[in-house]
């Protein structure tokens, strides 16, 4: 609190004086006329802290590196899994190449079907994020959605829909997950269901996932609300919604991207985990969870690559996006930490 | 310079203190010296972010990491504090220099009751058993004034109205009779009706004990109500310091001047209120001279290079060159 | 007290029949659980004799009170799959699943809450450090990985532990308890720490951020401008004060714990409801899935009762409902 007095001037958001000059003060420096924008951004302070943290750095690079592979999984990967006609059940079982019995052309060995193992996590991967970006793009929307009607209407219809909320954050997502799923396996046919299994899965984990930006979103739309810029706008006619919706969604931003980063790592987990039980990506097209599934029952014999390599990829994208996160948070909101 | 004085209760000597980031360091008080007497009320004014509630932070112990006292010392009846180990000062906090403040409705656990955290505080420092402890704390609970004390004493804090909680705060800071008290904003948040019962209360009783009181505020009311001796700050200086009936009557300091054409007085007639133009700078752009040059109706070209030091004028100091000698003609007064 | 005991007790009843609603309708839209239930070859008769026996031919809200009282008597009707009651098929399944994660909340509690005491209160340390990044890894890896890498290193490569099963179990009247022979208490081991695992590093990162939180509060900084000793501030004053979150925290989690009790009885094949329902899921076998639904909000709800009546324990701002001096300031 003596810190806090003496920096109102310089510190309208009532922070802390030691993070507020450590991180914040800068912010507001006005920069030199003669820098460049680039400069600019490469001094800010979210990018200092980027740049000063080395873990945040390889956490960067472990997720772009990543990234780039599964989304170019079809030009990248040596083999093509999927396609019968080159799988030759020959092949099947080999251990990684620097192995006794490897096999140069299958640099990580292969799985019980002959399939090169690289290939089918490549492929996998590029299941597991698509399936993790769709479900946090659908929680962001309809959180945020939700989240604004909640904080501008008011009334009951907040009461609502933070009350689903509430109980849906009571509830486990994964038991979210595995209800709905097991419901719709019951009301469509189970070819349907393998068809439609990354919108069902988008559609469970997305669901489990809304309410956390529907609660960020609310309460600074009821912060903006009252606000007299919000009265001013209504007096001289203007649409009070539209303007507080220009006010409210920079305001949220961070919070949002902070949670949409962390959530993609859970969303990743969640579909592993979905697929794992049996419930998620059919073998077929198999996501990292359907591979580690698959591979466990050979645990026992010895052949440890086909659950291994799935897992450690599952574990150390899952770890970056998470560091991300973390290094998200404490950037945007150095209060926090 | 004030004169070091042998019977000064606290002494604070070229206080620097320092908030370092990745750019280089933030000045936020800058070479402040100023004594307290004992039972002696000392108004510290200014603007917020002048570095007013960090010196008392300071003078405590209770700076926040990474802020820093560079330089200078702070004594305490004649020893130095202001580098002693964390256990050592610990001792010396609420025993020695007790403090108030600003939010009563947050200084206070409101997990406990009210005498429970008498008690542990005044066990903290006084040797008296539970039952003893109890004892003082119920008489300072009716010392401060509040009603029905024996009652009270196992109340919590939420039972209590934001005054009735100040006056809590206040016996807990009397607890083991400190010589010296910090009050920060004692009154900010306080209904103004309450203000002046707490301010008089705070009066009353340091004047009883024998208890100094460094009362941080960005009211000259409170100042003017209270205070023997009143301390401007400005920019993480001490811009002028003397007797409050000086200081407020015949401001020296052009930024003084400011302050106190900006309150409205009962009785005077005034065509208008003065208002100081444009704010205090930042930390990291003080200017180089006097800080408060970008502001001041009476700049003149030294004071943009030059930092004016403490200088006596009357029984005051200031921080002027106004009143070198050489501009002691240019016109000190109103 | 009693007014707000009635009020949570209301919302709790409401909240059990949202459940029971969703349940019931489950029933209703997912397959016809005639066809589930008679033979392949049965006529137009026969069936809609069994509609009739089985009430399906009642208007719907008749169908939902029959249902709901039946559900609240513990009937659930008989599983698809096992043709068995889901009431007997639950409760032999149970002692299973709440041993499992009795034990793996209280590992979970015992480590995470000590750990993130400490990393609060020494957020700069060294071991705080490794602490904090080593939970980032425990939160990283998913549970079924962690209990797979378990499994292969104590079980496989090591043979020190049982890799599936509840190894010996020693009935206790009904119960079937895994803590009275060694080969149950060495097959509780590994499942335990899985199940553990990710609770402790979760209830460890949030009491962090619930002490920093605390010890930023201006109560913290009067007490230590108070003089108080460290330890009354840390321990006296912050750590009492995260105590309602704390409590907050922990009740949820070990909702969630009998939740991701699926998981950790799928890769051990512990004998649990979790596992029970996972299979009941696969085949659509819905009353089971009803059941398990309103068995787990029964839980939910529970705790909750239970958490809020521990919040009168710790904070007497709900304790007294009317300030006794003029109100708030």
């Amino acid at each position: 609190m003596w810190s806090i007095r003496d920096c109102a001037l310089i510190n309208p958001l009532g922070a802390d004086m030691a993070e507020q000059t450590a991180e914040s003060l800068p912010l507001t420096e006005s920069p030199t006329r003669t820098q460049s924008t680039f400069y600019r951004i490469w001094d800010s302070d979210v990018c200092y802290s980027f740049r000063s943290s080395k873990v945040t750095i390889v956490a960067a690079v472990v997720t772009a590196v990543i990234f780039f592979l599964a989304i170019f999984a079809p030009w990248v990967a040596p083999h093509r899994p999927f396609d019968v006609a080159t799988i030759d059940l020959m092949d099947a079982e080999l251990p990684p190449s620097w192995e006794q019995e490897g096999d140069s052309r299958f640099l990580i060995g292969t799985d019980n079907l002959g399939r090169d193992l690289l290939s089918t996590i490549l492929y996998g991967t590029r299941i597991s994020l698509i399936v993790g970006f769709l479900s946090v793009i659908f929680g962001l929307v309809v959180g945020v959605t939700l989240g604004l009607m909640s904080g501008y209407m008011g009334g009951y219809v907040d009461a609502f829909i933070m009350r689903v909320a509430e109980i849906q954050l009571s509830i486990p997502g994964i038991l979210v997950a595995l209800l709905l799923a097991g419901t719709l396996r019951g009301v469509i046919s189970a070819e349907a269901y393998n068809e439609a299994i990354i919108y069902v899965l988008v559609l469970t984990i997305g669901t489990s996932i809304w309410p956390q930006f529907a609660r960020t979103v609310r309460g600074s739309t009821l912060v903006e609300r009252n606000k007299e810029y919000v009265l001013a706008a209504r007096v001289i006619g203007l649409s009070r919604f539209s303007i507080m919706l220009r006010h409210v969604l920079p305001n949220v931003m961070g919070p949002v991207l902070v949670i949409a980063t962390i959530n993609l790592a859970i969303a990743i987990l969640t579909e592993a985990t979905l697929s794992f039980l049996g419930v998620g990506v059919p073998p077929t097209q198999p996501s990292l969870g359907t591979l580690i599934n698959e591979g466990q029952n050979y645990l026992f014999s010895g052949l440890w690559w086909i659950t291994i390599f799935p897992g450690a990829v599952l574990a150390i994208l899952v770890l970056a996006v998470n560091l991300l996160g973390d290094w998200l948070r404490d950037a945007l909101n150095p209060k926090l930490r | 310079m004030p004169k070091p004085s042998n019977q000064a209760l606290l002494s604070v000597r070229n206080l620097r203190i320092e908030f370092p980031n990745r750019r280089g360091i933030l000045v936020a008080v800058d070479d402040i010296s100023f004594d307290i007497a004992p039972g002696e009320i000392l108004g510290v004014v200014g603007e917020s972010g002048a570095g007013k509630s960090l010196t008392g932070a300071a003078i405590i112990g209770l700076l926040e990491p990474p802020g820093r006292i560079a330089r200078g010392e702070i004594i305490l009846e004649g020893e130095r504090i202001d580098h002693l180990p964390y256990e050592e000062l610990r001792k010396i906090r609420g025993r020695r220099i007790g403090a108030i403040f600003q939010d009563p409705l947050t200084s206070l656990n409101p997990l406990y009751s009210v005498g429970r955290q008498l008690i542990e505080t005044i066990q903290t420092h006084l040797p008296l058993n539970e039952r003893e402890a109890r004892v003082r704390a119920l008489e300072l609970l009716e010392e401060v004034g509040i009603p029905g004390a024996e009652e009270r004493i196992d109340h919590y804090p939420h039972q209590f109205s934001g005054g009735m909680r100040q006056r809590v705060v206040i016996a807990l800071a009397l607890c083991a009779e400190p010589r010296l008290i910090i009050a920060d904003e004692p009154t900010t948040a306080l209904d103004v009706s309450i203000q002046a019962q707490i301010i008089s209360l705070l009066k009353g009783l340091c004047h009883e004990h024998g208890t100094a009181v460094m009362l941080v505020t960005h009211d000259m009311g409170v100042i003017a109500e209270a205070a023997d001796r009143v301390a401007v700050m400005y920019s993480g200086r001490i811009a002028e310091i003397g007797p409050v009936q000086e200081v407020v009557r015949t401001a020296k300091h052009p930024y003084t001047h400011g302050l106190m054409g900006s309150i409205p007085h009962i009785g005077h007639h005034v065509d208008q209120l003065t208002q100081i133009e444009g704010s205090m700078p930042r930390l990291q752009e003080i200017p180089t001279g006097c800080p408060f040059n970008p502001r001041c109706i009476q700049v003149m070209d030294r004071c943009l290079v030059e930092r004016p030091d403490l200088q006596g004028v009357d029984q005051s100091e200031v921080a002027c060159h106004l009143f070198d000698e050489a501009g002691l003609a240019a016109g000190a007064g109103e | 007290m009693i007014a707000f005991l009635v009020r949570r007790l209301l919302q709790a009843i409401a909240v059990m029949a949202v459940v029971a609603l969703c349940a019931f309708f489950m029933f209703q839209f997912v397959g016809d659980p005639v066809n589930q239930m008679v033979a392949e070859d049965a006529t137009d008769e026969d069936r809609e004799y069994l509609r009739e026996q089985l009430g399906l031919n009642d208007p719907i809200p008749v169908q939902f009170g029959k249902f709901a009282l039946n559900a609240a008597q513990g009937n659930f009707g008989v599983s698809y799959q096992h043709k068995r009651a889901v009431s007997t098929l639950i409760l032999e399944r149970m002692p299973a699943t709440l041993e499992l994660a009795v034990t793996a909340a209280i590992l979970a509690a015992l480590l995470g809450v000590p750990m993130g005491v400490y990393t609060g209160l020494r957020r700069d340390g060294f071991a705080s450090k490794v602490i904090m990044t080593l939970s980032l890894i425990g939160i990283s890896l998913p549970t079924f990985l962690i209990g797979i890498l378990l499994i292969y290193l104590f079980a496989v490569i090591l043979g020190w532990l049982p890799s599936f099963g509840r190894g010996e179990v020693v009935q206790v009247g009904a119960w079937e308890s895994n803590f009275l022979s060694a080969s149950g208490l060495k097959s509780i081991i590994l499942p335990a720490i899985t199940l553990a695992l990710f609770q402790m590093t979760f209830i460890m990162r949030l009491i962090r951020s619930e002490m920093l939180e605390v010890l930023r509060t201006d109560f913290i900084k009067f007490a230590r401008a108070r003089g108080l000793s460290n330890r009354a501030v840390n321990y006296g004053h912050a750590l009492k004060n995260t105590l309602v979150p704390v409590i907050t925290i922990i009740g949820l989690q070990l909702g969630s714990l009998i939740a991701f009790a699926i998981i950790t009885e799928t890769v051990f094949q512990w004998p649990g409801m979790g596992q029970l329902f996972l299979q009941a899921v696969q085949v659509v076998d819905i009353p089971i899935m009803s059941a398990y639904l309103i068995l787990i909000a029964f839980f939910f709800v529970i705790i909750n009762l239970i958490v809020d009546m521990l919040y009168y324990v710790v904070d007497p701002r709900l304790r007294v409902d009317q300030p006794t001096g003029g109100g708030h300031g």
